[in-house]
């Protein structure tokens, strides 16, 4: 064989046995991919899974920033005891025991602390698979908050981080809401395995943040930490929540609601507090008795989610009808019989045998006479089809009909009769038209009742009552949710000034009348509910049964240009029943504080507003003025001169007083002067003035320091 | 892409390999910057640019270092040989007593100023084949000769091998069939091969016994251990098993560049289970690949050796072929579990300094030869038109 053929048979030779190399190797990754896949696939499974990343929920807050709701951190600690070189644990396993036992003096001594450590490292590291089992990864302490995570990542071992110390830290969080009852239920909850409620559980796609999913892996039978996957941390936090709820109103509400339904004894009780302009819901509470020991505490959301016959309050929705309908006036009289009269053979009481046998609409309104209301509205509508289908009508058109779609779950229909749907069902009685007129065969929720006074309040447009003003995401507004008007105008100009005349007549002269205020002014409207109150003729009623009522007031305040509607409802209060007795004085004493708060504030505020617009500008004018002026606003000043005419100067913290020249000879600089004084002074010394415009004077046409020869002066102001 | 073009078109040699050298250089890119995620995460927080950025970094200077090679002529690293062999040595020896304990094995030392660790044994690998490569096409007249020609050969290789197996057992095993694989392509009898191959057994065998009796010196519990895992444990160690779940996962089309889960379970990700990081994100084609790879690499070595045969660049770039692609199939080997742990790259793919650059520094040689071999069969062939 020549030399060269032996070489190349030689390297193909060797070329053949990297080739069987090669088909040996692929085959076996075939092999592992398909034959045993599956197997290699469950067993990998099994060491990872894929969890969602633990983001912080967003905050709630109030209006004016006060945190609602937040999610506070805490932490499970756990140690890797096989992670630290042999050296490094030696070396610090010493004075970590004394760490540990300084920051929980009264949990175990350090000398455990370190016999514990050093016979789990031991049986972490032993080769015998059963005794290694569990004590890897030493449990530390459970549920400890941030402040003391930060002291165990310093101390020694640890401090070298969680790959170098072996420190495991599992995070979760709890969520906490620092005003405690104070509007819990709107703002609802969030617990693991429960329906979340409220603001939290409406609101949860925005709160939850955006979770990624994060690759986990199994150190111990339950215990997944993250692997370390940098690419993977991408998750933000929750978006914060701004509701409209403001915490002073709604600490008035919550407080005063308590003291009225400890009082009353009733099973629950509700209030709700909107600003007019707006329909944005400043404060709502909801009351419920416990039935182990009688204590009060938020449990149910009535104002939202419970729908009840509201009983007098809405006579303000038939009254409307009858106003628009034109078929009656405030002065048409109607006979009440004395306080009992019968309508297709069933009888109307009023609340009491008051012995009247004629009254006026108005007076029936404001002493909520249900006979009025009653005969009135079936002398108006209950002559046929198509007159109760217009009465029926007519709540539609007062918005009463639809829900308000407040933001958070639970919200019921109003139950509103129609012919159309009743009719056929024989469920609309000749008695229901009279009935509906005094609040019975009908059911709303107590927000949908204040939203229809609250259009009462605002001049009959109707706003549509909301919760959350804002989501903000990392700082940025994401959503503003504007007040929105639902309906321009729910009834006639003539109309609207009626109900409003009529219910500041209750307040006046009617049911309420012994709420009047000395102080401040409001309207509204009691309502007594009898409940279970069965219509149906024919029915026998068990004659010891305890008769249950629910007492409500309606309304808003101030009486004249309306800054806030409130309902108050107390459910099945024992004793005192009326509207007026239970209901009622809640509503004063709510509306007296909310008056007196916003009022201060307004004040304050204006202040505020004047002090700044003052600094703002050189002012000048007659110093008798300005000290009168300041006496008023209560703003400090510093006084630096005794003369008639004075400037001020603009500084950061209060303001200065200074002498102000006014000299014969010279032209004065009047910049900064009210007309008045500027004519005064200029007059005074013998010029003639020419002025344009109102409010202070921003050009004179001669500067000052001219030499005054009498000449004519004009002046220009803003 | 004119430029591009223009750029490819300047380099020098076998344009074949060139375009394999671009393959596994896009592969290693993508192998290590998915892998060493959890490296670092333990040292950079999670800073993998610079990781990426400093295997950028090796890699620009080994291409650097393979055009300087691709453009010297071969045959002066033949006249360097023995004297690269001679600083082998005492290099090996240094590294042995005073390198850098690294997992309880003294592979490196720490070059002076710029704080840069270095394992001697790539250097002497290198060494130890363009050594070879010479006294291979030296001695073809009387290749078959016994004391004039296969002493001289197995002396030297022996001498280092033994040098390097006693901190890394698993490179000098490799080097040394290398070495055995070179021989059969030189023409040495397969005789004294195969009683080589028998004294080389014998030497092992001697080599753990030394071992045992000296525990403080040798990783002889770490080799024992490892065979008895392959050996006694259908399923492999904690490495072969995550190695497995890895390949199994990636199925036929990979889970996606970036998508490995079990790079944080292997060790070493980014070096020694490379390959399986690249088949579970692109799966049995990723797998092919790779493997295709290096087969057309020894191909086009192949090519060089038909059309020149004996001379010293043939040996040697068929040597420098071998060497790269028997460390690439060992380490691939152990993956698939195959032959037992080792603590092998896969060479150009896997991140790690010295021994990018010295695959770099080989691939030029063989481009040097690929490309003078050449040109002196066209001198040739003009030698013979013309007489």
């Amino acid at each position: 064989m020549d030399n060269k053929n032996e070489l190349l048979v030689r390297v193909y030779f060797v070329m053949c046995l990297f080739i069987l190399f090669a088909i040996a190797i692929l085959f076996r990754v075939i092999k592992i991919t398909t034959i045993e896949g599956e197997k290699w696939r469950s067993k990998g499974d099994v060491y990872v899974k894929w969890m969602d990343t633990k983001v912080d929920r967003g905050d709630i807050y109030d209006a004016n920033g006060n945190i609602l709701a937040t999610s506070l951190p805490f932490f499970d600690i756990r140690m890797d005891l096989v992670k630290p070189t042999k050296a490094s644990f030696d070396k610090n396993i010493d004075s970590l025991a004394i760490c540990l036992h300084e920051l929980w003096p009264y949990g175990k001594s350090a000398a455990e602390w370190k016999s514990e450590l050093i016979s789990g490292r031991i049986a972490g590291l032993s080769t015998d698979k059963d005794s290694r089992e569990g004590k890897r990864y030493y449990f530390i302490a459970n549920g400890i908050p941030l402040s003391e995570l930060e002291k165990l990542k310093k101390f020694p071992l640890w401090r070298e981080g969680r790959l170098g110390g072996g420190l495991i830290v599992e995070r979760r969080s709890k969520r906490e809401k620092p005003f405690r009852e104070i509007a819990s239920r709107t703002i609802g909850t969030d617990r693991e395995n429960a329906e979340k409620v409220g603001i939290e559980g409406s609101f949860d796609k925005f709160l939850r943040g955006k979770t990624t999913k994060q690759l986990m892996k199994r150190i111990h039978s339950n215990l997944w930490v993250p692997v370390m996957n940098p690419g993977e941390f991408d998750a933000t936090k929750g978006d914060d929540i701004i509701t409209t709820l403001d915490i002073h109103f709604q600490d008035i509400v919550h407080t005063e609601l308590l003291k009225g339904v400890i009082a009353a004894d009733a099973r629950a009780a509700t209030a709700i507090l909107m600003e007019v302009e707006t329909g944005a819901i400043k404060a709502i509470s909801n009351l419920e008795k416990s039935e182990k020991d009688g204590s009060y505490s938020e449990a149910y959301n009535y104002a939202i989610g419970h729908r009840s016959e509201p009983g007098s309050t809405l006579k303000l929705a038939s009254l409307m009808a009858m106003m628009e309908d034109s078929c009656a006036t405030l002065n048409s009289k109607v006979n009440v019989g004395g306080g009992k009269r019968k309508f297709y053979g069933r009888y109307m009481y009023d609340s009491d045998m008051h012995g009247s046998v004629e009254m006026t609409l108005a007076d029936g309104f404001k002493k909520s006479s249900n006979i009025v209301m009653g005969a009135m509205a079936d002398d108006c509508f209950g002559s046929s089809w198509e007159r109760k289908a217009k009465f029926c009508e007519y709540f539609e058109q007062f918005g009463l009909t639809r829900k308000v779609d407040i933001e958070i779950e639970g919200e019921k229909t109003p139950f509103v009769k129609h012919p159309d749907t009743h009719k056929a069902k024989h469920e609309f009685w000749k008695t229901t038209v009279p009935w509906m007129a005094h609040g019975y065969e009908m059911e709303f929720t107590p927000l949908q009742v204040l939203a229809f006074y609250n259009a009462v309040a605002n001049d009959g447009k109707r706003m549509k009552p909301y919760l959350v003003d804002k989501i903000i995401r990392d700082g940025k507004t994401i959503h503003d949710f504007h007040p929105k008007t639902e309906i321009m105008q729910i009834a006639s100009r003539s109309t609207i000034e009626k109900a409003q005349e009529l219910l500041k007549g209750v307040v006046q002269s009617g049911t309420a009348r012994r709420l009047k205020s000395e102080e401040f002014t409001f309207a509204g409207k009691t309502g007594t509910t009898r409940i279970q109150y069965n219509n149906q003729k024919g029915v026998e009623r068990d004659k010891n049964e305890k008769k249950k009522y629910n007492a409500s007031f309606a309304g808003y305040f101030p009486a004249e240009n309306p800054k806030y509607s409130l309902i108050v409802v107390m459910y099945e209060p024992e004793g005192a029943i009326y509207g007026a007795q239970v209901a009622g004085p809640v509503f004063k004493k709510i509306a007296e504080k909310c008056h007196s708060f916003f009022f201060k504030n307004e004040l304050a505020e204006r202040k505020q507003e004047l002090k700044d617009f003052m600094i703002e500008r050189k002012q000048s004018g007659y110093a008798v003025d300005y000290d009168n002026l300041m006496a008023y606003m209560d703003v400090d000043y510093d006084k630096r001169s005794n003369s008639k005419w004075v400037q001020l100067l603009p500084s950061e913290e209060d303001v200065k007083m200074e002498k102000k020249k006014i000299l014969k000879k010279e032209v004065p600089d009047v910049r900064g002067m009210g007309l008045r004084d500027a004519m005064y002074v200029l007059e005074s010394i013998g010029m003639e003035v020419k002025a344009n415009g109102t409010g202070r004077v921003v050009t004179q046409t001669i500067r000052p320091g001219t030499k005054n020869v009498g000449q004519e002066i004009e002046l220009y102001l803003n | 892409m004119a430029q591009v073009l223009q750029f490819f078109g300047d380099l020098k040699g076998d344009k074949r390999i060139w375009l394999i050298v671009a393959f596994l250089a896009i592969a290693s890119i993508l192998a290590v910057y998915s892998s060493i995620g959890s490296m670092a995460f333990k040292m950079r927080d999670g800073n993998t640019e610079y990781y990426l950025f400093m295997h950028l970094f090796y890699m620009t200077v080994g291409f650097g270092l393979m055009v300087v090679c691709s453009r010297m002529h071969y045959t002066k690293f033949g006249k360097i040989a023995p004297i690269l062999i001679l600083v082998a040595i005492p290099l090996l020896a240094y590294t042995f007593f005073f390198g850098d304990e690294v997992n309880d094995a003294k592979r490196w030392i720490t070059i002076p100023w710029i704080d840069k660790t270095f394992q001697t044994s790539d250097f002497a690998k290198l060494a130890l084949i363009i050594f070879l490569a010479k006294i291979l096409s030296k001695k073809q007249v009387n290749i078959k000769e016994f004391k004039t020609a296969f002493l001289p050969i197995i002396i030297p290789v022996g001498f280092v091998c033994c040098l390097i197996a006693v901190a890394d057992l698993s490179t000098a095993a490799l080097l040394f069939v290398t070495c055995i694989l070179m021989m059969i392509i030189g023409r040495v009898s397969i005789k004294y091969i195969i009683a080589m191959g028998l004294i080389g057994i014998v030497l092992l065998a001697l080599l753990v016994l030394i071992g045992q009796a000296f525990p403080e010196h040798f990783r002889v519990d770490t080799w024992i251990s490892r065979v008895n895992a392959f050996l006694y444990n259908t399923d492999g160690g904690y490495q072969i098993q995550h190695s497995k779940m890895a390949i199994a996962s990636g199925e036929f089309f990979g889970t996606g560049p970036g998508n490995s889960i079990q790079k944080n379970f292997l060790p070493y990700p980014y070096a020694d289970f490379i390959y399986a990081i690249i088949c579970e994100e692109y799966g049995l084609l990723g797998a092919f690949a790779i493997i295709g790879l290096y087969l057309w690499l020894l191909i086009r070595c192949i090519a060089i050796v038909t059309r020149c045969p004996k001379t010293f660049g043939a040996i040697l770039a068929m040597g420098l072929a071998l060497n790269i692609v028997v460390q690439a199939f060992a380490n691939i080997a152990v993956s698939v579990h195959l032959v037992p742990v080792t603590g092998l790259n896969l060479p150009f793919i896997s991140m790690g300094g010295t021994s990018l650059i010295f695959t770099c520094i080989s691939l030029g040689i063989i481009l040097s030869v690929s490309r003078y071999v050449d040109e002196s069969k066209k001198e040739e062939l003009v030698l013979q038109s013309a007489s």
